[in-house]
């Protein structure tokens, strides 16, 4: 399912027209990189809960060329599914 | 600002934004969840533009251990949800360490540098993740080949910045701060002065118990100077009889840099008082860098700053319609990342473009 087709069953479960949809998305997918962005941890019931974790930094190693590599740490957004969703896609979404 | 959000926030963040009614967010935002796990269940994966995909993942089952029991148990296979945030949230979330590039790291760099600053940071409660990345660069040797009069002009400099330490830790008030970093930073020099001279370990140890003294900071600063000279001299002996031992000491020198350069970061007075040490350092990591050309490698055209060197001919490969460098490179070394060698040997520019029939010789190689 990409964009598109995310946006048409959204619009069509809520009768907007899609450019509404659309428009709606955009305003929530802004509001959620603002939540993120100031670090905070956002938990939706039966979906899921999104968190910002920091990697710290770490030193890899190429293995063919045997260089090592320092990479910075960086802050990851993250994402735990709820358990509930859990048990609904084993039952359900096995395809 | 790190709190635990719900749905409702959500809402009514969403509904301030696009000035909807806080109903109605709420509904969107709810029915927005829905769809995508809707999606998730018929097509396995739900792209959001701006936001992520999510996709489902199959895990296989696997043997694990109960902890408690020590009993073998199966986790059954399942299906997980992955999230990938799209670039654009990726780097919003990522923000504040955005600037941040990954590094490489030179030969002779320890990883226990980073687990020592770790610590020191902690204690000092300085913890600067800029550290990192800054300290790198200051660590590549730029002296390629250094003669014994560099080493001479060295102690002299070494000289002249302990006199100038000396007026400006007098003029600083504030010492008592700073002890308990110089005091590590001792450690090292320490080490160092153990393998080298006797004479330099007996000074040692005054030195350290000086600097936890306020009062004597003239004397503390002569014992250090004569520390620094028997540094200095000490490595000029090792240098010129004891030839062999140079690596360890190498090592051990560049180590004590590395360390020297992320305290240079963290307190800038204390990190004057190494700078001796630092030179000193320079002096011979450069040595260091200076690897001795075999004999047998003169023939050969080398590749610039390879891990290898060309010192034969493994084999002739011609170059037919369907061979390419690469297969070569895989053939002869278990490897794809030759091709270089190969090209240098033959003097091939654009390993693009090799003309058909050509002979070519595989370098046979040897690890620098």
């Amino acid at each position: 399912m990409n964009n598109k087709e995310f946006i048409t069953a959204l619009s069509q479960k809520e009768s907007l027209s899609q450019r509404d949809a659309q428009m709606l998305v955009n305003h929530l997918v802004a509001e959620l990189a603002s939540l993120f962005e100031n670090g905070n941890l956002l938990a939706v019931q039966n979906f899921g809960q999104f968190e910002v974790k920091k990697k710290m930094e770490r030193v890899v190693n190429n293995p063919s060329t045997g260089q090592r590599m320092l990479v910075p740490p960086k802050l990851v957004l993250n994402f735990k599914s709820s358990p509930n969703l859990k048990e609904r896609i084993q039952k359900g979404g096995e395809v | 600002m790190e709190q635990k959000l719900t749905l409702a926030d959500l809402a009514s963040g969403l509904s301030r934004r696009a000035s909807v009614p806080l109903r109605y967010s709420e509904d969107f935002v709810r029915s927005f969840f829905n769809v995508i796990e809707d999606g998730l269940m018929h097509d396995n994966i739900v792209k959001v533009k701006g936001f992520g995909t999510f996709k489902l993942v199959g895990v296989d089952a696997r043997e694990s251990i109960n902890v408690n029991t020590g009993e073998r148990i199966e986790i059954a296979g399942h299906t997980k949800v992955s999230f990938i945030p799209d670039p654009a949230i990726r780097d919003t979330v990522n923000k504040p360490f955005l600037e941040f590039e990954t590094v490489i790291l030179n030969e002779g760099t320890d990883t226990a540098i980073m687990e020592a600053m770790d610590v020191e940071s902690e204690i000092a409660e300085v913890t600067d993740l800029t550290d990192v990345p800054v300290a790198q660069p200051m660590e590549t040797p730029e002296e390629e080949t250094v003669d014994e009069d560099t080493s001479v002009e060295e102690k002299e400099q070494v000289k002249k910045q302990e006199e100038t330490i000396e007026i400006v830790k007098e003029e600083v008030p504030t010492e008592v701060v700073n002890e308990p970093m110089e005091q590590v930073e001792k450690k090292p020099i320490e080490k160092e002065m153990k393998s080298q001279s006797a004479e330099a370990e007996i000074t040692q140890p005054a030195v350290c118990k000086k600097c936890t003294c306020c009062h004597c900071w003239s004397h503390f600063f002569l014992f250090l100077l004569t520390a620094a000279v028997f540094t200095v001299i000490g490595y000029i002996l090792a240098e010129y009889w004891h030839p062999v031992t140079l690596p360890k000491l190498c090592s051990e020198n560049t180590e004590e840099k590395a360390s020297v350069a992320t305290k240079t970061l963290t307190d800038n007075i204390p990190a004057k008082v190494v700078t001796p040490a630092d030179s000193v350092t320079a002096v011979s990591s450069g040595k260091e860098k200076h690897v001795k050309q075999p004999s047998e490698t003169l023939a050969y055209p080398q590749v610039e700053d390879g891990e290898y060197w060309i010192v034969g001919i493994e084999g002739t490969e011609i170059m037919k319609p369907g061979c390419t460098l690469l297969n070569f490179s895989i053939k002869y070394y278990k490897s794809k990342d030759f091709v270089n060698y190969i090209c240098t040997m033959n003097d091939i520019k654009n390993p693009d473009i090799v003309s058909l029939n050509k002979e070519l010789r595989i370098p046979k190689l040897k690890k620098k």
